[in-house]
């Protein structure tokens, strides 16, 4: 497979990149391209220019900052597995990104990227619903930020503006008594996941849930959070029965399709199956259980 | 041709250890690197330095790069093709069309079933992604720049996926161009005795019944297909390397389909990236390319995308079976019945001998002693890619294997019998080879108790009973399933009397010259992918001449220079080369002796060959000896009257019977009852292949055959929409294990040497393959089977097996796993 | 067709140029600009791995990048590994593994694996099975079922590990391997010998502290 030509620009500033989005024809924005070079060598994506931020050096963190873990535009997954502070504080993203791809691919894809592909498979969406996340959009008329939940539109589709950069996504900093997790099912490494949720619990002083999120990979059109189950989660102290009705709910909510890796009703299945992993692993970081002597 | 003797002189001279002990002598520059030596292969310090010589490796001056256009319908007209706006294009060179190919009868091409299929679509595509017309340009990406210029007109027909749906009578025809062709059905074929079968059927205790589906593979090697045709007007000759595993019969293909003479047509196979039967048949591809380096006098290279090599190159399988056993009570198999739908694509082109349109897929009957046998096939046309290839296989051994150790499974349950106890009931016992089974195929050797009893123990078998007993009883999260497989192969075809690729007989060569320092140039026809030949052949010389394996240079793969031969698949190089080549080191040896008595002034009568030594003497005074270096320091500078100078000879050998390699496989596995994962707990191969050449290698096929094994069993199809849309045409789709779904393999050997056989051997590189797919799924059903669950299909996807858990109601309801009972009192732990 | 731009790399430690188009993907600029194919390509998807390269010292897979995205970066592939130190001259100690363990049967896959397992290596010396398998999981090979390929990778830590014993210079030859191994022919005053204990080097422990700290 062999991509069609475009030319290729490589902004070193943010600016520069915005002004080039704002300037060229439909141009398209190649960062880690672990998704994108595939989809322009098989001429599914065929823009006439190509920006590379990779040449954006400020884009180039991961870090915890201000109350947040802050995630650059260049960020790679491998990063994510390489942080000391997410293998320490966050569960979910140190579940999550050895289960993405390969080591190859985690070398060089990006978590924004990621993001802004809004591929319904990809897992970081969910972990950044989970976490409450958003993302930094910078266009011609200055940065915004975009609520997680009000990015994703349609597979492949944000409502990221044809002229404005992702720089970056972040999610608060875990407090005391958070815990998260992210628990995945997919064939073989390197596929793409059957379902995948992200789940996140805060205790209170009382061993009560105070917040939950929960985010659910390709079991519907875009990632999509389990609103039901994270309410009925809330309030309530976490017992056998609340994360098997919060299981059922999350799967109530997904919306899978059938496809050559699994049925639509074992997918649904799935979700149950992996939002009750994913609450027992957050609940025992979060320190409110104990993991099951395995049989 | 040798007489006939050649095949029968001197057989196994020598055996290596028949209880299945530790294998002997990794090469360590003491022993020769004969026969039983782990020598470290010769061929791999070119691959791991990076100066492997692939067919895209080759760069040729003025090369031009060519790019196939292809439908993106599975069944239209073409209306009209229109090249203008790609010619167009300032790199683009030609675009030919089914209209150019027929100014040079070029047109189509014949299957190996001596089916006819479009080298370009002439009229109406067939399946998708069919070749349509192709680009020629001066780099690779400007002619995909033009074959996306080219404009085609289809008028869209309904297509017909599945067999079952193309045989309906309102199906609609695909393959309307041929005489009396008024349907989508191909052929029936039928084996064994019917009427006696049934006779034993009515006369059970105990019948089962079974439907299995194996589905549609590809046997994706790494490296994909490919070739550079390079024709020379100035010597009238068309030299094409190309990824092939047969070169020889290729050039004979290449001949009549281009109307070339044979001996103006070289094909040189370089280094393979893999083939397992993918690089058996021709494609379009290289005709086209070789017609357009006739027609531009520049040499053309086409190499495929992994999506052409998997939605439009030699598929394999797709046999939809239903197997019947009548036994006794007590679990003697009394008769066995196939039914088999074979969809075949658009085109015939099975991979089997012509005489065989079902291949060998009457070896049925297995590894077990069965009065009575019956079966029948019908193949279909679809509207899918053509190919029906032996993938890492003998000719559908395969799917009869996989057939006959399910339906051992299903009567086993039935019984409540224990599966190995069921196989050990109905072997054929080792005192009654050579055995002819029920469908009339002549086995040469067995031990098959002696295989099972040592998986057995490998596998610490009553364990792991004991464990799954204790699992089901404490009602466990995770299941334990033991899936056995005593499987019997069929390797090494010929006899060429009865077995054939379009025609010619399926022997195979060897020539092995002795240069006059002593070392040597062995030439065979058949073709490495990986097999290792370079090593293995060069041992079976040292081990016949008593020279260093270092001193043997193999060379295979250029029809310039090899002696003709069929080519390398079927586990029939070592069966049939291997042999070709220990009856080649014999005409040696034989002349060798003339020398020697020369030499040692001693009549040639009296001169002896001593294995161990690697020497000759003279009888009774073995002071008196000689090396094979100093023969042929002889035989070159000191020749006797009586013989001619030099040093060497030829055998082509077509081999009496095919071998019977065997083994037994025991694969422990871990179901998951919340997910329907399944984990490879233990896996556990014995394979008998008779004398073993280099065990290291031995070991490195039955890995890598066990491995696609389980990709076979657990993830591999390729798969379509109702449409025909290949939806499982890349490596996101088509699914291969990597290293973390493999698990680590215990192998083990027993060794019953082929009787038949110059060196004992028999070929084991399939298998595995073969082999290993039904003890997975037993292995598999077995977990669920104490709940009336009898098959799963493969690939038993995590969704497949969560069904099967669900029907036989073991599925666990989710739960977190964890301990709830914690004291809230106390202040959560830290994290 | 857009121009072509000059782009420079440094590859196996020589700076070469090459003319490319954007489009260029950086295997084809290895393979044929600069003529080292023992790159190989094995699918359009990224997913087999036959591309590995090391770019600035990770492995990537140069069909999943653009020849351009390379320029100014280090890149190695298998032809730089005789020239490491480690090579001492000769074959490198993950290509000797691969060899003496029977790492390979068609050769295809397994300079991308060589490259991973290079890069794995530098990371980690000693590797556990399932780290080795995790290295190579975005490498696939049809021939070798991956468990000699694993082997092969084990050969050559345990070798780089054991690299002081010969730090006075001289290198380890191939009988003091085979006496070092607990590996035993069965013939008689031959090969086999008791094995010894091997000293064991423990290397850095690289962080990521490229992009900003993971200490605020």
């Amino acid at each position: 497979m062999k991509a069609a030509s475009f030319e290729h620009h490589e902004p070193t500033t943010v600016e520069e990149a915005v002004s080039l989005l704002e300037s060229l024809d439909e141009p398209t924005i190649l960062a880690g391209g672990q998704s994108l070079v595939p989809m322009l060598r098989f001429r599914l994506a065929r823009p006439d220019t190509v920006i590379d931020i990779n040449g954006i050096d400020s884009l180039e963190y991961l870090h915890e900052e201000d109350g947040y873990l802050r995630i650059g535009a260049l960020a790679r997954h491998a990063d994510v597995e390489d942080t000391d502070v997410i293998a320490d504080r966050y569960g979910s993203f140190a579940d999550a990104a050895p289960l993405i791809a390969d080591p190859q691919i985690r070398n060089q894809g990006t978590v924004v990227g990621s993001m802004a592909q809004a591929d319904p498979k990809g897992d970081w969406g969910s972990v950044l619903i989970a976490h409450d996340g958003e993302v930094t959009a910078r266009g011609p008329d200055g940065e915004r930020t975009i609520p997680v939940d009000e990015l994703f539109l349609l597979p492949y589709d944000t409502s990221l503006m044809d002229d404005e950069l992702l720089t970056e996504a972040r999610v608060p900093a875990p407090v005391e008594g958070e815990g998260s997790a992210y628990h995945k099912l997919k064939r073989k490494t390197g596929d793409y996941a059957m379902a995948g949720v992200a789940a996140r619990l805060v205790l209170d002083d009382d061993g009560r849930i105070e917040d939950a999120g929960i985010g659910m990979t390709a079991v519907d059109i875009t990632n999509a959070r389990a609103a039901d189950a994270e309410a009925h989660l809330e309030g309530e102290r976490p017992s056998a029965d609340l994360f098997e009705e919060a299981g059922e709910l999350a799967a109530e909510a997904s919306n899978p399709e059938s496809d050559e890796h699994g049925d639509a009703g074992y997918k649904e299945r799935m979700v149950d199956v992996l939002t009750q992993r994913a609450l027992g692993d957050a609940a025992e970081r979060a320190g409110a259980v104990k993991r099951r002597v395995p049989q | 041709m040798s007489s006939e003797s050649d095949n029968t002189t001197e057989p196994t001279e020598y055996q290596h250890d028949d209880d299945g002990g530790p294998q002997p002598e990794k090469h360590c520059g003491h022993g020769r690197g004969g026969m039983g030596e782990e020598v470290t292969r010769k061929e791999d310090k070119r691959f791991i330095t990076g100066r492997g010589n692939y067919v895209d490796d080759i760069k040729k001056p003025r090369m031009l790069h060519c790019e196939i256009v292809r439908s993106p319908h599975a069944h239209a007209r073409i209306e009209d093709i229109d090249g203008s706006r790609a010619m167009a294009l300032d790199d683009v060179v030609a675009v030919l069309t089914a209209d150019d190919l027929l100014e040079h009868g070029l047109a189509t091409m014949p299957t190996l079933m001596d089916d006819t299929q479009d080298v370009l679509v002439n009229d109406k595509v067939k399946f998708q992604s069919q070749e349509v017309a192709a680009v020629i340009a001066t780099d690779r990406y400007a002619a995909k720049d033009g074959a996306e210029k080219v404009e085609v007109e289809y008028d869209v027909l309904d297509p017909v996926i599945g067999a079952e749906e193309a045989l309906e009578d309102d199906a609609p025809v695909i393959r309307e161009e041929l005489d009396d062709q008024d349907d989508n059905h191909i052929f029936d074929w039928e084996t064994g005795d019917a009427e006696a079968t049934d006779a034993v059927f009515d006369a059970a205790d105990v019948t089962v019944e079974e439907q299995m589906e194996y589905q549609r593979l590809h046997p994706a090697p790494i490296e994909t297909c490919g070739c550079v045709a390079d024709w020379d007007p100035g010597d009238d000759k068309m030299t094409v390397h190309m990824t092939s595993q047969a070169p020889h019969a290729h050039r004979t293909l290449f001949s009549q389909v281009s109307g070339i003479p044979e001996h103006k047509v070289r094909i040189v196979s370089p280094d393979v990236g893999g083939g397992f039967g993918n690089k058996v048949p021709i494609y379009p591809g290289y005709v086209v390319a070789a017609a357009a380096s006739y027609v531009l006098e520049r040499p053309v290279k086409w190499v495929e995308e992994r999506s052409e090599n998997i939605q439009t190159t030699g598929f394999a399988r797709d046999y939809d079976m239903t197997g019947e056993l009548a036994a006794t009570e007590n679990g003697e198999i009394k008769g066995v019945k196939v039914d088999v739908l074979a969809d075949h694509g658009a085109y015939n082109a099975a991979a089997q001998p012509s005489k065989f349109p079902a291949g060998f897929f009457n070896i049925f009957t297995g590894s077990y002693d069965i009065e009575a046998a019956h079966g029948s096939l019908t193949a279909a046309y679809t509207n899918t890619a053509p190919g029906g290839v032996a993938y890492r296989c003998s000719f559908r051994v395969t799917e009869a294997v996989y057939l006959i150790e399910r339906m051992v499974k299903v009567l086993a349950d039935e019984l409540d019998l224990d599966p190995a106890e069921i196989r050990r009931r109905n072997f054929i016992p080792s005192d009654a080879f050579p055995y002819e089974s029920a469908t009339g195929w002549n086995y040469d050797s067995g031990d098959y108790e002696k295989a099972l009893d040592k998986a057995l123990e490998m596998a610490d078998y009553d364990h792991y009973r004991e464990e799954q007993q204790r699992r089901i009883e404490e009602d466990a999260d995770k299941l334990i399933g033991i899936g056995i497989s005593s499987f019997t192969e069929v390797v090494g075809a010929g006899p060429g009397k009865q077995c054939d690729i379009a025609g010619i007989e399926m022997f195979d060569s060897a020539d092995l010259r002795v240069n006059p320092t002593g070392n040597a140039v062995l030439r065979v026809g058949v073709q490495t992918q990986g097999q290792g030949h370079e090593t293995t052949f060069a041992q079976i010389i040292a081990e016949e001449l008593g020279m260093d394996v270092d001193n043997i240079v193999v060379e295979h793969g250029d029809t310039d220079t090899e002696p003709y031969g069929l080519g390398t698949y079927g586990s029939r190089s070592t069966p049939v080369a291997g042999a070709a080549a220990a009856v080649a080191a014999r005409k040696v040896r034989d002349k060798a002796k003339s020398i020697a008595a020369n030499e040692l002034e001693a009549a040639e009568e009296d001169i002896e060959w001593d294995r161990e030594s690697g020497e000759f003497h003279v009888a009774g005074a073995p002071e008196r000896s000689i090396t094979i270096t100093e023969i042929a320091a002889g035989a070159y500078m000191n020749h006797p009257g009586s013989e001619e100078p030099g040093l060497e000879a030829t055998n082509y050998y077509d081999p009496p019977e095919m071998t019977y390699p065997f083994g037994s496989y025991i694969v422990i596995v871990e179901v998951d009852r919340e997910t329907g994962e399944v984990d490879f707990e233990k896996f556990v191969a014995v394979d008998d292949c008779g004398n073993r050449i280099n065990p290291m290698i031995i070991e490195g096929q039955i890995h890598g055959g066990l491995a696609q094994g389980i990709g076979t069993a657990m993830m591999e199809h390729v798969t379509y929409d109702d449409n025909g849309n290949v939806t499982g045409g890349d490596f996101m789709n088509y699914l291969l294990p990597t290293a973390k779904e493999i698990p680590n393999f215990d192998t083990g050997h027993t060794v019953t040497p082929s009787p038949h056989h110059p060196i004992g051997a028999k070929g084991v590189g399939e298998s595995p393959t073969v082999g290993s797919p039904p003890a997975i799924v037993n292995a598999v059903v077995d977990a669920m089977s104490h709940s009336g669950v009898s098959h799963v299909e493969m690939p038993m996807t995590p969704d497949a097996v969560w069904e099967a858990l669900d029907e036989a109601e073991l599925t666990l309801e989710p739960s977190a796993n964890v301990d709830f009972a914690f004291d809230t009192s106390e202040e959560p732990a830290d994290d | 067709m857009t121009d072509k731009r000059e782009i420079t790399l440094t590859v196996n430690g020589t700076e070469r140029t090459v003319e490319a188009e954007p489009r260029k993907l950086l295997v084809h600029a290895i393979r044929e600009d600069l003529d080292l194919t023992g790159t190989h390509i094995g699918c359009d998807t990224g997913n087999c791995g036959a591309c590995t390269v090391l770019k600035d010292g990770e492995p990537i897979k140069s069909c999943l990048t653009f020849a351009v995205q390379a320029d100014g970066s280090e890149i190695m592939t298998v032809e730089g590994m005789e020239d490491l130190p480690e090579a001492s001259g000769e074959l490198h100690p993950l290509q000797e593994g691969f060899r003496e363990e029977h790492g390979l049967q068609c050769g295809y896959c397994t300079p991308g694996m060589i490259m991973s397992g290079k890069a794995l290596l530098d990371e980690n010396p000693d590797p556990e099975e399932g780290e080795i398998r995790e290295a190579i999981s975005g490498n696939l090979c049809r021939c070798t079922g991956y468990q000699n390929i694993v082997k092969s990778i084990e050969y050559a830590a345990d070798e780089l590990n054991k690299e002081p014993a010969a730090a006075d210079g001289g290198t380890v030859t191939a009988e003091q391997r085979f006496a070092d191994d607990d590996f035993d022919c069965g013939v008689e005053n031959c090969c086999g010998g008791p094995s010894t204990e091997t000293p064991h080097v423990e290397g850095a422990d690289p962080q990521f502290d490229d992009v900003g700290g993971d200490d605020t």
